[in-house]
């Protein structure tokens, strides 16, 4: 869900209807902060859990409270459109970017007003501590342990590696990873990003173009994999919902991309393609001044370990939910733990150091 | 603020937890289904399921997973005693090795006796008298039924109108919701199939009652030979294989045996069209279970799960999706409707031929 559509939206439902009102940040500035309960987080789950913003109702924050409902609302509306094109087509492959994308975004909004309406009714109305996702210039080296566990793949043990390169609109991060256990692993590639927008930079709000190569050989397994991407990220600051939302974000990412899969066992090597919608829904937040976390819905299952297997009944259908965390250690050192979970769970912790 | 993580890993925590929904039922499939306990008797069936034991009476009936299938008997009785085994889903002209006096009790069944020595063994075969012979046949394919049993009526009724069809292979997804009412119906409606038949287990029958299925249905990990082509029916039902099914399938193509090698799998490694992205929970898995029927030689890989009919390839192995052979809930836009597959295989030639036969 973009920012873009859920302003307009909140504008909609917040207008008054003889005077312009003053945008709605600027109003709750006014407004002395309040801080979290236990009352306002159990409502948040009851009946929150079912009704978005309860929590901020119980808080006493009515606005940010029917701005969350309204988040819900576009939310359930965009899913059930999306599912119901899903049904009604028997879920032909030619009209796929047109359900699984509403579908997607429209639980990336439910579960961002959820989610939302907890962390405020738990932390208050103060906001958090600014995110160290904001997008800054200069150039980083990350290294760190990479394991997968519980797969079908028969490696665990790993590491990986990866520089960031971000200069004013641009940025360039070659990667890689190696898995040398079992029947082993080795990947690498590189991601282009070109900054469409950054509207308020002190936030993490921001638009970016990205591309994406990556190559991955497997040679237990007598196969290989390059794959090829272009999409749009977005995050957006959620500070237009909710005061209490300040400095916390959501994430968007819509695109496509191809797999082209190499098989090295037959006299020859074969190669075949795949194309790939690429969407990811998602939510970050700062709890403390030098920590925060972003939790990830990928909608994909050509990265490892592939996609969740929740129930036989969604199989083949669901992509892989990512948490990453940033502990800024000292000056320019980070500590970057990352857990994804699908067929099977990656585990990463990295050290980031800042070159320049 | 801390408790702000809790959600996530809740989340988290619940999706750890099913990881891996194949585990249960492929130690089913491989440590229960096939046999029966007669007291003072275990005896075994493979592939297949014991429908019903009565251990006083020392009787047994067994539903055949596949047209030839062994029986093994194992007692630890004090004398010889007569077991009386029947035998379901089985072809009319079936011989024992070593031979038997057979009894047809039914369409598609038999009956023999079967005298286990005291303390000892008894094992036998039933088979058709040419079935090792290498000669050109042809099975039938019959996509997701999922409860629409008035639609696969048709279907039955044209597959039945074939005389030339000598078996027929479910693609999965036989029932609505795997329920044992359904499973139930589902087999009563298979049994009027005039040949026998053979199923491997969809995502719908996963998400149900799986061990009653199981334990109705039979081996839902299964390989045979028949007329010189071996058959390879493997449980992709979670979108995704067990490793020890990731095992066996290479063991299976690994063999020597026959040239000509049909593997069958509900969902299909990938969605062949990508962007539904309807196949394997993981493309990676997806791609290693692809290098390994390429490897094994694999000259068909046969799916269901899509509500279509797709000819495609990968890794040079002609991949089929054929998933409506019943379902009310088709795919729309792309023309598949109601049908089933008539497989031509001559493993002379090593030379298959798929027809579609559409039911209107």
């Amino acid at each position: 869900m973009s920012a873009a559509v859920l302003s307009l939206a909140l504008t909609v439902l917040t207008a008054a209807p003889d005077a312009p009102p003053a945008p709605v940040e600027e109003r709750l500035e006014l407004l002395p902060p309040t801080p979290g309960s236990p009352l306002a987080a159990g409502a948040a789950v009851l009946p929150g859990l079912l009704l978005h913003g309860s929590g901020h109702f119980v808080l006493g924050e009515p606005e940010a409270a029917r701005n969350l409902l309204a988040t819900q609302g576009i939310g359930v509306a965009s899913f059930v459109a999306g599912f119901a094109l899903l049904a009604g087509t028997g879920a032909a492959n030619q009209l796929a970017p047109l359900y699984v994308i509403p579908t997607i975004g429209g639980l990336g909004a439910i579960s961002v007003s959820w989610l939302g309406d907890l962390a405020g009714s738990i932390h208050g109305s103060e906001g958090w501590p600014a995110s160290g996702w904001r997008p800054e210039a200069g150039l980083s080296l990350s290294a760190g342990y990479d394991g997968l566990f519980a797969s079908k793949l028969d490696f665990q043990h790993g590491m990986s590696l990866r520089l960031d390169w971000r200069g004013e609109r641009l940025r360039l991060s070659p990667w890689g990873s190696w898995h040398p256990q079992g029947s082993s692993h080795a990947a690498a590639g590189v991601l282009l990003a070109l900054q469409l927008a950054r509207p308020r930079p002190e936030t993490v709000t921001a638009l970016d173009l990205i591309l994406g190569v990556a190559h991955q050989r497997f040679p237990g397994d007598d196969f290989h994999v390059t794959t090829g991407e272009v999409y749009l990220e977005g995050r957006a600051d959620l500070g237009f919902i909710a005061r209490s939302l300040r400095n916390a974000w959501a994430l968007a990412r819509v695109g496509w991309g191809i797999d082209a899969y190499g098989y090295e066992g037959a006299d020859a090597t074969i190669s075949d393609g795949l194309p790939l919608l690429v969407i990811s829904i998602g939510m970050g937040l700062q709890p403390f001044e030098r920590a925060g976390f972003e939790l990830v819905y990928r909608h994909r299952k050509n990265e490892l370990p592939g996609g969740m297997m929740l129930s036989s009944g969604l199989a083949g259908f669901i992509g892989m939910l990512q948490l990453d965390g940033r502990i800024a250690l000292a000056d320019g050192w980070a500590l970057l733990p990352s857990v994804r979970l699908g067929t099977g769970v990656r585990t990463t912790l990295a050290v980031e150091a800042r070159l320049w | 603020m801390v408790r702000a993580h809790v959600p996530a890993a809740g989340i988290v925590l619940l999706a750890a937890a099913c990881l891996d929904p194949t585990a249960e039922r492929t130690t089913r499939d491989l440590e229960e289904i096939g046999r029966a306990d007669l007291g003072e008797i275990q005896a075994r069936i493979e592939p297949g399921v014991a429908e019903s034991i009565d251990r006083d009476a020392l009787r047994v009936r067994f539903r055949a997973n596949a047209p030839q299938v062994t029986l093994r008997f194992d007692s630890t009785a004090s004398a010889e005693r007569k077991v009386s085994v029947e035998l379901v889903n089985v072809f009319d002209d079936l011989q024992t090795d070593p031979p038997l006096a057979l009894q047809r009790t039914g369409e598609k069944r038999l009956a023999f006796e079967v005298l286990v020595p005291a303390s000892g063994q008894r094992q036998l075969t039933v088979a058709r008298p040419d079935e090792a012979e290498a000669r050109p046949f042809r099975f039938a394919w019959v996509g997701d039924v999922q409860g629409g049993l008035e639609r696969f009526a048709q279907v039955r009724e044209r597959i039945n109108a074939d005389p030339t069809v000598e078996f027929v292979l479910f693609a999965g997804d036989d029932t609505n919701s795997g329920q044992p009412d359904q499973i139930r119906d589902f087999l009563a409606a298979a049994e009027a199939l005039a040949v026998p038949w053979y199923t491997v287990i969809g995502n719908h029958e996963a998400m149900g009652d799986e061990a009653f299925f199981q334990r109705a249905v039979g081996r839902i990990n299964v390989a045979f030979d028949y007329r010189g082509t071996r058959f390879v029916l493997v449980d992709s039902a979670s979108g995704t294989l067990d490793p020890r099914v990731h095992q066996r399938m290479a063991d299976w193509l690994g063999d020597t045996g026959p040239g000509l090698r049909i593997v069958a799998m509900h969902l299909p490694p990938f969605d062949y069209e990508g962007l539904r992205d309807g196949g394997f929970n993981s493309r990676t898995e997806g791609a290693k279970v692809m290098s390994r029927l390429s490897s094994g030689g694999a000259d068909l890989l046969l799916s269901g799960h899509l509500h279509t009919l797709r000819f495609s390839s990968m890794a040079e192995v002609p991949t089929v999706v054929s998933g409506c052979g019943g379902v009310g809930f088709g795919m729309r836009l792309d023309g598949s409707d109601l049908h089933y597959l008539a497989i031509d295989v001559d493993p002379g030639r090593e030379a298959l031929t798929i027809g579609l036969v559409e039911v209107r």
